[in-house]
């Protein structure tokens, strides 16, 4: 646990927290299981005390006192049409600087819609500090983009850099996020460690950077002489094997991921774990890959098909063979295309967020994921055809109803009475988490 | 029953503020009505548990009453929530803290009743009249900024950028089409010489015409395809080079005339720095469609982004027949003979020619450049 960044709030240990047996028993008429946080116990108001009354009571608890929470989206389509666009002009008009203050108020609409049980989740970043992290990461961005004109070797450098940092921009974003969430007045934190985020993606990090870098130094050689014949044949066949081990780790480097990011979740003193094996990420991953071989078969046949008649037209002379051939192949890229993104995507995100959100727990809270694949499949097409006839209009409407049916899926159990819960003074708002995020194009889900 | 099993508090049941009244200390109020009340869930950020509590704003002060709970927050301290229709009102108090309530009819009366305001967006994200407004604008500027604004942007950083930028780039692309596509040429060097000598007088003809922009340093390159080939063609590339095709020497060999005005063509790509600009242009293009469209399909995203590119692309072919037409007028020649090119290569292409061409600028494409005849009948009109 890494918690050396925490300020305590000035003064919660200090200020008399007013004890409240009185209201909790008048709501909750029903006692709670003996032993498992009495109202009459002395609370510090620490995480650890909290933690270890909570594992007390995770052990000696008995199954029968979790109930289920579940969760619902309130959001509107039309509602969040107007905040959209109106939130789209004013970026337009700003040339973007606009972006985390419409940012922020998108996150707030989502969260104040997101009940969890009776009480809504809360976003609590704060625009400004958005704003500047952003411009940092601008900067950061324009320095590595810029890195590759002036030489390839700055340019692998940079690259480099930028997988070394991933991870650390990585956490960041995850702490900021989950930092500025809260769920019944107590902030949600994510305590996983820089060196854990390093391991956490090396299995593709590091295929990955090892395939920039030889094809960055290849192109570098190519530029001043050509290299040996045997030389190309070597990188060739090793950007092969780094291609071959990033699409094999895929599901590992997915699995390690998730189980940073899930094993991380910090509410009211509990930490979650995830339970998914890595086997069960293959299985998920091989399923998505035998489905995608139907329309890699008929993209293959359009393409046979099209050369064949290509070649046909091309004896008797004139265009008309080619122009099939082209047609042909395209639509077949098409097809390809559109069912990996109709069919493989939706089964793929469905069935990874069931394993991964049926597999977090802590000692009191449990979630139960049961999104099904077709309602996400229905969604999907719906979606992309009304933004394709609306030409981007239906977007607000499509990220809603996204939403629902993904939160909505999701069940929260919890044992005892979250009413008797305390959270843990802290708070860490690093000012370029949340735009480190969106750099990386990381969207922490939930 | 454990709480959030039941209603969250009152908020919502405690719709009759008045018989609360009696939990907030009767402070300066004697004499002035009572401030209007709201019922509300307060969490401490502490304490999981929801206390309910009466809110009510006083001289500037948030006051939050309950049963041990009494706090006074400055009004502009606190993080209001925005109206809506849909959500909780959630209202943050500084450094920890907050307020919840699940009747947003009774919130948002409360507020206004309160005299909280209101800033000019929530209200107009909460009126459909602004949003179609807002939507007709967005529109209007997402056009102004296709037609004028890229442009103009692309216009103001090519500016500030020195050329040795557009010869980096330049050099980089190069490399990479040398490698695939181009071969030494294998015209004798009497002919390359001839032909450099014989354009280098039209660029000088040319530039003096009255009205002539500066020109940038270039250079013209031959080169063969071989038998990969991309066939007659001609390019020019960031930085002012000019790559011309064996291939293209030999089909227009009899017309030098009309080879100047390919190389015309060319060499305006190279004053207006298309290529730069097409970087710069489509490459906010796509931040645009990706501001709108966003990550739900990168097809869809794209899409939008491709067809403008494409069209920016026919623009500048038009600006370069325009540099060519000028040439071909400043040395005597007809730009109208220009479609004899495309006359041409529509020949051999319909006799089996190879048709294969790299994605930079081509003098003819499929959809990266106008339709062959209205080029030729542009070029006619310019020579009136």
């Amino acid at each position: 646990m890494d918690f050396q960044n925490t300020v305590p709030l000035d003064g919660p240990a200090s200020r008399p927290i007013p004890r409240r047996g009185g209201a909790t028993a008048a709501l909750s008429t029903v006692p709670t299981v003996p032993g498992a946080l009495s109202s009459d116990a002395p609370r510090a108001g620490t995480s650890t005390a909290q933690h270890s009354q909570a594992a007390a009571s995770a052990s000696g608890g008995a199954m029968q006192d979790e109930r289920p929470l579940a969760i619902r989206f309130t959001g509107s389509g039309s509602e969040y049409f107007r905040i959209w666009i109106v939130n789209l002009l004013l970026m337009l008009v700003t040339v973007g600087i606009y972006y985390p203050f419409a940012k922020a108020r998108r996150l707030r609409y989502f969260h104040d819609n997101t009940l969890v049980g009776e009480h809504a989740l809360g976003f609590h970043g704060d625009p400004m500090k958005m704003l500047r992290g952003y411009l940092l990461m601008l900067l950061f961005g324009g320095c590595y983009a810029a890195a590759g004109y002036f030489s390839p070797i700055a340019g692998v450098v940079a690259a480099l850099a930028f997988a070394g940092l991933w991870p650390l921009l990585w956490r960041t974003s995850l702490r900021f996020r989950l930092a500025n969430t809260s769920w019944r007045g107590l902030r949600l934190g994510f305590t996983g460690s820089t060196a854990d985020a390093h391991r956490a993606l090396l299995p593709l990090l590091l295929p990955g950077a090892l395939f920039v870098a030889i094809s960055a130094s290849q192109r570098g050689a190519r530029e001043e002489q050509r290299m040996s014949e045997a030389a190309a044949a070597t990188t060739g066949i090793v950007m092969l094997v780094c291609m071959l081990a990033l699409m094999l780790l895929w599901p590992m480097g997915l699995a390690w991921i998730k189980r940073y990011q899930h094993g991380h979740y910090r509410y009211a003193g509990e930490t979650t774990t995830l339970k998914a094996r890595t086997s069960e990420f293959y299985g998920v991953w091989l399923v998505t890959f035998l489905i995608s071989l139907i329309p890699a078969a008929f993209m293959m046949v359009m393409l046979f098909i099209g050369m064949g008649v290509g070649f046909m037209g091309s004896v008797g002379g004139g265009s008309a063979g080619k122009l099939w051939m082209v047609a042909l192949s395209v639509i077949g890229a098409l097809v390809f295309y559109l069912s990996l993104f109709f069919v493989c995507q939706p089964y793929f995100s469905a069935k990874v967020q069931n394993l991964v959100w049926s597999g977090t727990r802590s000692p009191h809270l449990r979630f139960e994921s049961q999104l099904r694949v077709w309602p996400l499949i229905r969604l999907t097409l719906k979606n992309f055809f009304l933004i394709l006839l609306t030409l981007g209009l239906y977007r607000p409407f499509a990220a809603i109803n996204t939403t629902r049916l993904r939160v909505e899926a999701v069940q929260l159990h919890v044992r005892g009475d979250i009413a008797q819960w305390s959270g843990e003074a802290g708070r860490f708002d690093d000012a370029a988490g949340d735009a480190a995020g969106d750099l990386l194009g990381i969207d922490v889900g939930l | 029953m454990p709480e959030a099993l039941s209603p969250p508090s009152q908020a919502s049941r405690a719709q009759n503020p008045g018989s609360r009244q009696p939990l907030i200390p009767p402070l300066q109020t004697t004499s002035a009505s009572l401030p209007p009340a709201c019922s509300a869930d307060y969490f401490d950020g502490l304490q999981a548990a929801a206390r309910p509590v009466q809110l009510t704003i006083r001289q500037g002060q948030l006051h939050i009453d309950g049963e041990g709970v009494s706090r006074r927050e400055p009004v502009r301290a606190v993080s209001w929530p925005e109206r809506q229709r849909h959500g909780m009102r959630q209202a943050y108090l500084p450094d920890h803290g907050m307020l919840s309530c699940g009747d947003a009819a009774a919130w948002d009366s409360w507020a206004r009743a309160s005299g909280l305001s209101e800033s000019r967006v929530v209200r107009a994200m909460q009126s459909w009249r602004w949003a179609l407004l807002s939507t007709v604008l967005m529109i209007g500027l997402l056009g102004i900024a296709y037609r004028w604004g890229t442009p103009w942007v692309a216009q103001l950083l090519l500016a500030v950028c020195p050329p040795s930028v557009d010869e980096q780039i330049g050099a980089g692309v190069m490399a990479n089409i040398e490698k695939q596509w181009l071969q030494p040429s294998k015209l004798t060097a009497d002919r390359q010489a001839a032909l450099r000598a014989r354009f280098d007088q039209a660029v000088k003809r040319s530039q003096q015409a009255p009205g002539a922009e500066p020109l940038p340093s270039w250079s013209l390159q031959f080169r063969s395809t071989g038998d990969r080939g991309i066939g007659p063609n001609a390019f020019a590339i960031p930085g002012g080079q000019i790559i011309v095709t064996d291939a293209m020497v030999e089909l227009l060999a009899d017309r030098p005339d009309v080879l100047m005005g390919v190389l015309g063509h060319e060499l305006g790509h190279v004053q207006q720095r298309h290529g730069m600009r097409m970087v710069v242009q489509a490459g906010l293009l796509a931040a645009l469609s990706a501001a709108v469209i966003g990550d739900f399909s990168s097809l869809l995203t794209a899409a939008p982004a491709l067809l403008g590119q494409m069209a920016y692309s026919r623009g500048f072919e038009f600006e370069a027949d325009a540099s060519a037409a000028r040439l071909m007028r400043a040395n005597g020649s007809d730009p109208a003979d220009f479609g004899l090119l495309f006359e041409r290569m529509a020949a051999q292409r319909s006799s089996g020619g190879k048709e294969a061409r790299p994605a930079i600028e081509l003098p003819i494409g499929l959809s990266s450049h106008p339709p062959d005849a209205e080029r030729v009948r542009r070029m006619r009109e310019s020579a009136r």
